[in-house]
């Protein structure tokens, strides 16, 4: 008597997040950008105890400003004698900040919107349809651009106000289209026919059946949009309308910098830097989580 | 064909129409009137009254609007409150020409080099040269142009000094401009060759061209053919959005590089609340994507004779 014994290659089944993150994980870019940004979230986290300075304190005991660095001021001080190491640190924390939170609104605004218009269809769907390709109509930039230069407020607090809503307005219509198709192509799916045939409410349908299914296209374009999102505030505050000094941002960093190119020019640089290397890092990481998605790509 | 264009140049009137009823009644509503920034600290209530009069800001809004439209359709957007009253026209006509030239010769750059980076990308798919190429591509997305104009202004003006830091001579003189093309096209450039790949890659696995290779056709011939023509109509899509870019970029780039186009007329009107101005270049961009769109719209019938116009198409 023999002993029947299973032949297959054990494999272990792995949901298909599971499997992505397994992918991720072997992609030395993604991981080295993860590692940027993971340093990137602590200093933004606790800009206070890393920033020598607070991110206004001007020092006044410098005959010429700005100056170049020394033991007081490891990375030099701006023509204000205020310290560029601590406003690039709290500056991270007003980048990411724009980033994470503008992309966040854009997710709640984009899903609801996108469901609404998918799973009632009719004048809903007709009415995002056409908004959004009023929108499209126009480039957003420069139409957050108008409405900041438009509304941008006296009190440089408000100024975070004005940017979040500007960019806000402009940026949910991609959003929203995405959920939109790909709700439209879910709920023709056979097992949302069967959960409804069972009697299942549409909300719940909605939130159990057809949310989940696209949650990897949303992080997709969620993780590249909040570098488009940081990009954007960086624009509007090197052009003077984004946010308003003392607060720090890195684009304003930058069009601060410009007169002293010939003299100081890491005034410029260090800022130029710690953008760049952020958008990087997280346009690396976007791609790696987008080919870690898909499902062509799986080995 | 020629009705199709009649209907999208009537569906552009209901979009400048909105454009212009959003930035005039914004301006309306707008904290800080730009008679407080003419008349300074010490403001005369008899002087503010005729400024008002003069500008016709005492009128109710609606009766505002209607004359703003009215005029707008009558060529005259008004005056600047900043510029000691030019006319809004005028200014546009003087430089928008200059920005216009300049977002041309970045097109012209962008797609001659995006093209052929993502032709050979795609050719050299996953070897070395194609993930150099990517690489670069991904750099030159992510560094907006106030971060590459610095980096390329310290190299070549201030270090090996060949070209001016900043200035406008006139299209005359390339070494003027030449820097501000290369950073408004960087992007597209990127995005240009990064669509030109994929879309190779696309059409290199089609029946088509196996059937192309089987027949004995030499491979440049089966590229130059078969491929490249197919290939480029989902990149020309891309070719006509990067231009909503360019007018962005324009912003940006001309306050660095000093040029007196209208992007960095904008900006000095958007920090002044010079609302005539603003209103006047919100419809001028409206009004180029437009044309652009169809431009790129009435191509594709030209590059590919499958994509017609139907009469009926709205």
């Amino acid at each position: 008597m023999t002993e029947i014994t299973d032949t297959l290659p054990s494999t272990k089944p792995m949901s298909p997040t599971a499997e992505a993150m397994r992918r991720l994980r072997r992609n030395p870019v993604a991981v080295v950008s993860a590692l940027i940004l993971a340093v990137l979230v602590v200093v933004a986290l606790f800009a206070p105890l890393i920033a020598p300075y607070s991110f206004d304190a001007m020092d006044r005991t410098y005959a010429v400003m700005p100056a170049p660095p020394d033991a007081k001021h490891r990375l030099g001080i701006d023509n204000l004698g205020q310290d560029t190491f601590s406003r690039l640190v709290y500056g991270a924390r007003v980048s990411l900040a724009v980033g994470v939170f503008l992309v966040l609104i854009q997710v709640v605004i984009g899903v609801s919107l996108g469901l609404l218009a998918a799973y009632k269809r009719g004048w809903w769907d007709t009415l995002l349809m056409r908004l959004t390709d009023a929108m499209f109509a126009f480039p957003d930039l420069l139409f957050a651009i108008l409405l900041v230069g438009i509304i941008r407020p006296t009190d440089p607090k408000l100024s975070f106000i004005t940017v979040f809503v500007a960019l806000a307005v402009v940026n949910w219509p991609g959003m929203a289209r995405l959920v939109r198709g790909q709700a439209l192509a879910l709920r023709e799916k056979e097992f949302v026919e069967a959960a409804r045939s069972i009697g299942v409410t549409d909300f719940k349908i909605v939130t159990r059946h057809i949310l989940p299914n696209m949650l990897s296209p949303i992080i997709v374009a969620a993780t590249v949009d909040v570098a488009g999102m940081i990009l954007a505030e960086a624009t509007l505050s090197f052009l003077g309308i984004g946010i308003q000094p003392p607060y720090p941002s890195w684009g304003r960093m930058i069009s601060d910098g410009r007169p002293y190119l010939r003299s100081e020019p890491m005034l410029l640089f260090y800022p130029a830097l710690a953008l760049g290397v952020t958008v990087l890092a997280l346009n690396f990481l976007g791609d790696a989580v987008r080919d870690a998605f898909d499902p062509r790509l799986r080995e | 064909m020629l009705s199709a264009l009649r209907t999208r140049l009537l569906l552009a009137i209901p979009t400048l129409l909105l454009v212009s009823f959003i930035t005039f009644f914004l301006g309306y509503l707008a904290p800080g009137s730009p008679i407080d920034l003419m008349m300074g600290q010490h403001g005369d209530p008899a002087i503010r009254k005729q400024l008002e009069h003069a500008y016709g800001l005492d009128l109710p809004p609606l009766t505002q609007y209607g004359r703003f439209v009215w005029n707008a359709l009558h060529g005259d957007l008004g005056k600047s409150f900043a510029m000691a009253n030019r006319p809004v026209t005028q200014m546009i006509a003087e430089q928008f020409p200059i920005t216009a030239f300049l977002a041309l010769m970045s097109i012209l750059i962008a797609t001659v080099v995006g093209l052929v980076a993502g032709m050979v990308a795609a050719l050299r798919h996953n070897r070395l040269l194609d993930r150099a190429t990517m690489g670069v591509v991904l750099v030159s997305v992510s560094l907006p142009p106030f971060v590459v104009a610095p980096v390329l202004t310290v190299l070549l003006s201030l270090k090996l000094d060949w070209l001016p830091a900043s200035g406008w001579e006139g299209v005359a003189y390339p070494e003027y401009w030449i820097l501000p093309v290369l950073v408004l096209a960087a992007r597209p450039t990127a995005l240009i060759a990064r669509f030109m790949r994929s879309s190779m890659l696309d059409v290199l696995r089609q029946d088509y061209v196996r059937t192309a290779n089987a027949k004995g056709l030499s491979p440049a011939r089966v590229i130059a053919k078969h491929t490249v023509k197919n290939a480029f109509l989902p990149v020309l899509t891309v070719i006509g959005n990067s231009f909503g870019y360019l007018l962005t970029g324009s912003f940006v780039v001309e306050n660095i590089f000093g040029i007196p186009g209208i992007g960095y007329q904008s900006v000095q009107s958007i920090l002044s609340r010079d609302y005539p101005v603003i209103q006047g270049v919100a419809l001028l961009v409206a009004f180029t994507f437009i044309v652009v769109n169809l431009v790129v719209d009435m191509l594709y019938t030209v590059v590919d004779p499958r994509v017609r116009y139907e009469s009926s198409a709205a």
